[in-house]
């Protein structure tokens, strides 16, 4: 087969480079895209199609200890949802926790191409990495989780910044991580005692040091090591009322490090924490204030983590919030706490129209997208498996860009949360450059990956062409069941230059790569770190650090991300 | 690996589910001449690993077993598969999880039965988590915080001879520094070695763990016991316990196949793992089951992310279809519905019960095992396979979910692959055979 | 009514998955189409013809459909999948699953049953002449919700974990049961006239479990409420005296055990809570 692919007269939307929906060609040679190719090359029709970079999820819990747990925990989810093995598929199980093969097609026959993992315990990102591994065509990278990690509280209470980079550069490389993810800080070690940390100035039991502090520090130890993506954190109070306040604080509490207009913290699924009220009777959509914060202060970043109406399998590194989960709808939970580090919890839960608070939590996803007006700084999620399967990513573009389409969901849910919310009145519809931008040319940048999400000359060919005809959005937007097929089921999905879907339908297989960073830090740095924290790993882990530390050959393809340290 | 003396740390113990990481192995020759920091039972499978070898591939041939190359072997494995309606590929917790992987791809090309000895062993654990989920946790967080243990139809001592030492009762944690600091309870029919350890040791009577079980959950929601005693344990006792498990500041129940195999099976397990969930509402409290086999918990999540299912997976239909009992090997066979299996490094022939036995060697029996066992000598089709930890490296998982790779130390006797070499060679004749229409 | 007669044609060696059999998708066919029907032996795909000999005709009426089975159906699964009417007899082992999310009409099992009897089950009867394995009426695994609605009578014994996750209907079981009849039960009844192993009602919050043989003890989590002198089954009456317990206290349930004096006279130590 040809390794060149000319994809002909199609409506492109590359908005790294400035393309906005122009009829134009794009050329693809050796995985790479190029200027122009050979008659040879293997010809695309997209006239009349829209023409995207493959689409990239930045949060979205695919693989791992937690995951597989969910599975484990749930036969009836798959038993809903097979997929039965074809001559270029294999079999397997969706619905909201899909085996590993299921995932990778998924993603592929809606045109994601790259997906990253957001929490992994370091302790099991080996088993993170086999999953990724198993789950073939997405590139993929994973987040170890830092927030709750001793020697990172350790060094932070002492005032240790440097030291703690150089750990936390020592940790990237050893666990083939890429960023730096922070969820509940403080607040999961408190759990591993069963109690639970309410504030961002309450001190962490036993470890004197506050989740303020763990954040500050964190934030400068990211920018220490350059790492491409800034810090990715799942706030304290997560799922409570009232949290939209917790949100703003942790997002204030890092502004006076702003450099430039970068983003410098990622908050994460920001829905489920940008709830107004006191209570649940009176829980309000926080999405206003919290957008107000974002529009104003570049240094932010958000993913949406937007519901679905229905039945899912919630889970997090966030073990309080779960068991709280747990007792709130009496539905079976999973508790995994890892030593020195983390823990998680997974509880099945049910997304209802009726209910109030589900009502108001899926008006907050949507505000929080129109009201945010730089598309740069939101980014398209439903925190999967969390807020809902990756599999409704058509149906949130829908609502986005179709007013008739909210409108037909407001016209369900429960009266009281339509009343409350602000969406009824927010007239904004997404353009598809917007959306282009929220599904893969922000969420790429935001990553600091440099060849992904947009058609420069040398990018990936990683490109997913819709049937969606741009001079006919008009009439999309008033039947936004066609808009929701349409990026469902990719025409072309092409990954590393090769024709991976056509028409909804797998053609082949290949496996992507995994990306990880490595922060360069001076070599002597290392020596000493790993000197210094040789007695106590040992104390720490039931492991020894032998062990701990994956190779890159334990990878199937690894992609090394350099950056250069400032220590 | 020559010569001269070499000495190996950090090594990973293939033997239970602890997968100890701290052994040092020395190795000359391309022997194992030493082994420090092991148990008993590890110590004995490191220097006697050549024992009872099988050392070239067998092919049954008028009813006797004979040498046979490598290719012959493949080639008649394949050909059983393929005629096959209804194979069973059963084993997988002895291996490596890489070989798993293999395998799930190869029943689901054959379109078989895929099971694990999970569903002889904790089979109903996995069960009861299906209904209730658990509270758990690495062993680490018992190591620096549990303050109580309890032991629950499980023998440490014999069966996982360093849990206590480097996990539990006798280690040292961050916020527990010693054995004073800790209270163990063990509970068993029989007063075991564990049991002599103990600061509480509470005798119930055979098969009437779910009643105590039962007294246990309702002494600590504070509600009243009619009866005088359950299982054996008076009342007041029960109360008594019920206090120390809500009074700690820190629980750990380990449980063993005297909780999973006694009547009443996935309930008696969904009754610890409810009373676990019950005491979170008052203290911190974990469950974590005593995994027999070193990748045991391996076969289970390779199979899991594979298909979504842990263990006995059906794959005849194209598609992955769990239900134990129905899908079990021990079941399947009982009922005489597979008809060829595939054993890979396990022993049914002298663990299953005596019908399932009986129709698992009436049919055609292919195994790929390392050593000789009474399933090797029923067997059609015999492998010789490198012991993966000792000739061979694999990724395998502690019974809490901790992933390590367990290394190659030695080269394994010439002539002798890897499960994974074996399993992908099977799978790439049978897609032949297939393609070609034989 | 005419009877549409399935003879099983030879000996099945492997699992076999009869779903497709039921008044639902053969009433009206002609018996050339049944043939047809592609069912799975194992990993291969056969004919119904291959199977059975296939004689009379069903009728067009579903409520008229009559098909019976003629053969060791041991090795089958699911005969009579979401039927809503007509009826199935099965002469011989009924197999694995007989009747599964069964919504209405009649299935009879002249023979035993395999386990999963009227698995998920929400109307219609079934009655085993013979004895069923375990799970009678259970529910799917992961799932919270068994049985909903219909009868299913066992003539013989029945298995562990008869009605377990059951929400409404009726189990009567002639013979004994093995252990946790009504298991996490919600709502039904589940009549036991022989003996049962133990652990009745366990986690049950609700529902009512009348045990007219012996029952070693009862779980330690229930109370004792009443003797009562009889109770009601369905329609009719069941005569005790019997033992009153409620729970499971473990799950806050409100659960119903009634336990036959005469048969457990190990219960007597409850007396003497009884309110003089």
């Amino acid at each position: 087969m040809s390794r060149e692919i000319a994809i002909l007269n199609g409506t492109v939307f590359d908005p790294t480079n400035r393309i906005f929906g122009e009829r134009m060609d794009i050329f693809v040679k050796d995985g790479k895209i190029v200027g122009s190719a050979s008659s040879k090359a293997q010809r695309i029709d997209a006239s009349g199609k829209v023409v995207m970079p493959g689409g990239v999820d930045i949060h979205s819990h695919i693989a791992g200890s937690k995951v597989n747990s969910g599975r484990l925990l749930r036969p009836e989810d798959h038993r809903k949802d097979v997929e039965v093995k074809t001559p270029t598929t294999h079999s397997g199980v969706g619905y909201s926790i899909p085996s590993t093969y299921t995932t990778g097609y998924r993603y592929a026959k809606m045109g994601y191409t790259t997906v990253f993992e957001p929490a992994t315990p370091p302790l099991k990102t080996r088993h993170t990495h086999e999953e990724l591994d198993s789950t073939p065509i997405i590139d993929k990278g994973c987040f170890p989780l830092f927030g709750n990690n001793w020697f990172v509280m350790e060094y932070l209470r002492d005032g240790k910044v440097e030291e703690c980079a150089t750990y936390v550069a020592w940790m990237l490389k050893a666990l083939k991580g890429y960023a730096i993810k922070i969820v509940d800080p403080g607040g999961v070690e408190v759990w591993g005692w069963g109690k639970f940390l309410r504030h961002l100035d309450e001190k962490v039991t036993h470890f004197n040091v506050t989740p303020r502090e763990i954040i500050r520090g964190l934030c400068k130890v990211n920018r220490l090591l350059n790492l491409p993506h800034p810090i990715h954190v799942h706030t304290n109070n997560l799922g409570n009322p009232g949290n939209y306040t917790t949100t703003i604080e942790t997002m204030d509490t890092v502004r006076d490090m702003a450099n430039g207009s970068k983003p410098i913290v990622h908050i994460t699924h920001v829905q489920f924490t940008g709830f107004s009220g006191s209570s649940w009777l009176n829980l309000g959509s926080g999405a206003p204030e919290i957008a107000e914060y974002v529009n104003k202060h570049g240094h932010v970043s958000v993913d949406l983590g937007q519901i679905i109406f229905g039945d899912t399998t919630t889970m997090t590194a966030d073990g309080p919030f779960q068991y709280f989960l747990h007792m709130l709808t009496d539905n079976k939970w999973v508790n995994m706490d890892v030593e020195v580090e983390t823990g998680s919890g997974i509880v099945p839960f049910q997304y209802k129209r009726s209910n109030y608070v589900n009502a108001i939590q899926w008006g907050i996803g949507l505000e929080l997208a129109l009201l945010i007006k730089d598309p740069w700084r939101v980014f398209m999620t439903t925190d999967h498996p969390n807020g809902g399967p990756f599999t409704y990513y058509p149906r949130v573009i829908a609502w986005l860009m179709s007013r008739k389409a909210r409108e037909r969901t407001l016209s369900k849910i429960n009266r009281t949360a339509r009343r409350r919310l602000t969406l009824p009145s927010i007239d904004r519809e997404y353009t598809l450059e917007e959306i282009a931008t929220i599904t893969r040319a922000a969420p790429a940048r935001s990553l600091g990956l440099k060849n992904k999400g947009h058609f420069g000359l040398g990018a990936d060919a990683d490109i997913a062409v819709y049937d969606i005809n741009p001079s006919d959005m008009d009439v999309l937007r008033r039947k936004p069941a066609k808009l929701r097929r349409a990026f469902g089921q990719a025409c072309y999905t092409i990954k590393n230059g090769a024709v991976v879907v056509r028409d909804g339908k797998i053609l082949k297989s290949p496996f992507g790569r995994t990306f990880y960073v490595e922060s360069q830090t001076k070599p002597e740095i290392e020596s000493n770190l790993l000197r210094s924290i040789e007695t106590r790993f040992r104390d720490y882990y039931t492991v020894g650090i032998e062990n701990y530390q994956i190779n890159e050959s334990y990878l199937r393809y690894p992609a090394k991300v350099r950056c250069e340290a400032e220590i | 690996m020559g010569l001269e003396e070499s000495t190996f740390r950090d090594v990973v113990c293939t033997v239970c589910g602890c997968c100890c990481d701290h052994l040092e192995v020395t190795v000359k020759e391309d022997t194992v001449v030493k082994v420090k920091n092991a148990c008993a039972m590890s110590t004995s499978k490191l220097l006697n690993y050549m024992n009872e070898r099988i050392m070239k591939p067998m092919i049954r041939r008028r009813g006797r077993l004979s040498g046979c190359s490598y290719r012959d072997a493949v080639d008649a494995a394949a050909k059983i598969l393929l005629k096959s309606r209804s194979p069973l590929l059963y084993g997988w917790s002895l291996t490596s999880c890489e070989a798993v992987e293999v395998g799930v791809e190869l029943a689901e090309e054959v379109g078989g039965f895929i099971d694990n000895t999970t569903s002889t062993c904790h089979g109903p654990t996995i069960l009861g988590v299906h209904e209730i989920g658990e509270s758990s946790s690495t062993l680490g967080e018992v190591r620096h915080r549990a303050d109580l243990i309890i032991y629950w139809g499980c023998n440490p001592i014999h069966a996982h001879p360093l849990h206590m030492s480097r996990y539990t009762l006798l280690s040292k944690g961050r916020f527990r520094k010693s054995r004073s600091e800790r209270t163990l309870i063990v509970v068993d029919v029989r007063r075991t070695d564990t049991a002599k350890m103990a600061d509480m040791f509470i005798q119930v009577e055979p098969n009437k763990d779910y009643e105590l079980i039962s007294a246990l959950r309702a002494a600590v929601r504070g509600d009243e016991i009619e009866q005088d005693e359950v299982g054996g344990v008076p009342t007041d006792l029960i109360e008594e316990v019920a206090e120390m498990l809500i009074s700690c500041d820190f629980g750990a129940l380990f449980f063993g196949l005297g909780l999973t195999m006694s009547p009443g099976k996935s309930e008696n397990v969904d009754a610890a793992l409810s009373l676990v969930r019950d005491l979170n509402s008052k203290t911190k409290f974990v469950i974590i089951p005593m995994r027999g086999h070193f990748n045991v918990n391996g076969a289970n999540n390779v199979m899991t992310w594979m298909t979504g299912y842990p263990y006995a997976i059906d794959f005849t239909r194209g598609f992955p279809y769990y239900n134990p009992g129905e899908t079990s090997a021990v079941d399947l066979l009982a009922r005489g519905e597979c008809d060829s299996a595939l054993i890979v490094a396990s022993d049914p022939v002298s663990n299953f019960p005596y019908k399932a036995t009986c129709n698992l060697t009436s049919i055609p029996l292919i195994t790929i095992d390392p050593h000789i066992t009474p399933t090797v000598l029923c067997s059609d089709v015999v492998f010789p396979s490198a012991l993966v930890g000792i000739e061979t490296s694999g990724t395998v998982y502690r019974m809490d979910g901790v992933p390590l790779v367990a290394r190659k130390l030695v080269e394994p006797p010439r002539n002798i692959r890897s499960d994974i070499e074996i399993l992908r060679d099977i799978l790439r004749r049978y897609r032949n055979l297939k393609r070609l229409g034989r | 009514m005419s009877a549409l007669e399935l003879t099983l044609r030879r000996t099945v060696m492997a699992p076999l998955y009869l779903d497709i059999i039921s008044p639902d998708n053969l009433s009206g066919k002609r018996w050339r189409e049944i043939g047809d029907y592609i069912v799975w032996e194992g990993n291969r795909k056969v004919k119904l013809r291959s199977l059975f000999k296939i004689e009379g005709e069903a009728e067009a009426n579903l409520q008229d459909t009559l098909i019976e089975i003629v053969g060791d159906m041991s090795r089958a699964r699911r005969i009579g999948y979401r039927m809503s009417g007509g009826v199935i007899r099965v002469r011989g082992h009924g197999g694995l699953y007989v009747g599964e999310s069964m919504r209405g009409g009649r299935i009879i099992v002249d023979g035993d049953a395999g386990p999963w009897l009227g698995a998920n089950m929400a109307g219609g009867t079934i009655e085993v002449s013979g004895s069923a394995g375990d799970h009678v009426a259970a529910a799917s695994l992961g799932t919270d919700k068994g049985m909903t609605g219909g009868t299913i009578i066992v003539k013989g014994d029945s298995g562990s974990q008869t009605g377990a996750w059951m929400h409404s209907g009726l189990i009567r079981v002639s013979g004994s049961s093995g252990m946790f009849p009504g298991a996490h039960m919600r709502g039904g009844t589940i009549h036991i006239i022989g003996d049962c192993s133990g652990r009745a009602g366990a986690n049950m919050r609700g529902g009512k479990i009348v045990l007219s043989g012996k029952l070693p003890t009862v779980l330690p989590s229930f109370t004792f409420e009443d003797i009562r002198s009889q109770t009601r089954v369905d329609k009719d009456n069941v005569e005790g005296p019997f033992y009153v317990f409620s729970g499971d206290n473990n799950e806050g349930g409100d659960g119903r055990l009634f336990i036959k004096k005469a048969s457990n006279p190990q219960l007597k130590w409850c007396e003497k809570f009884l309110e003089v």
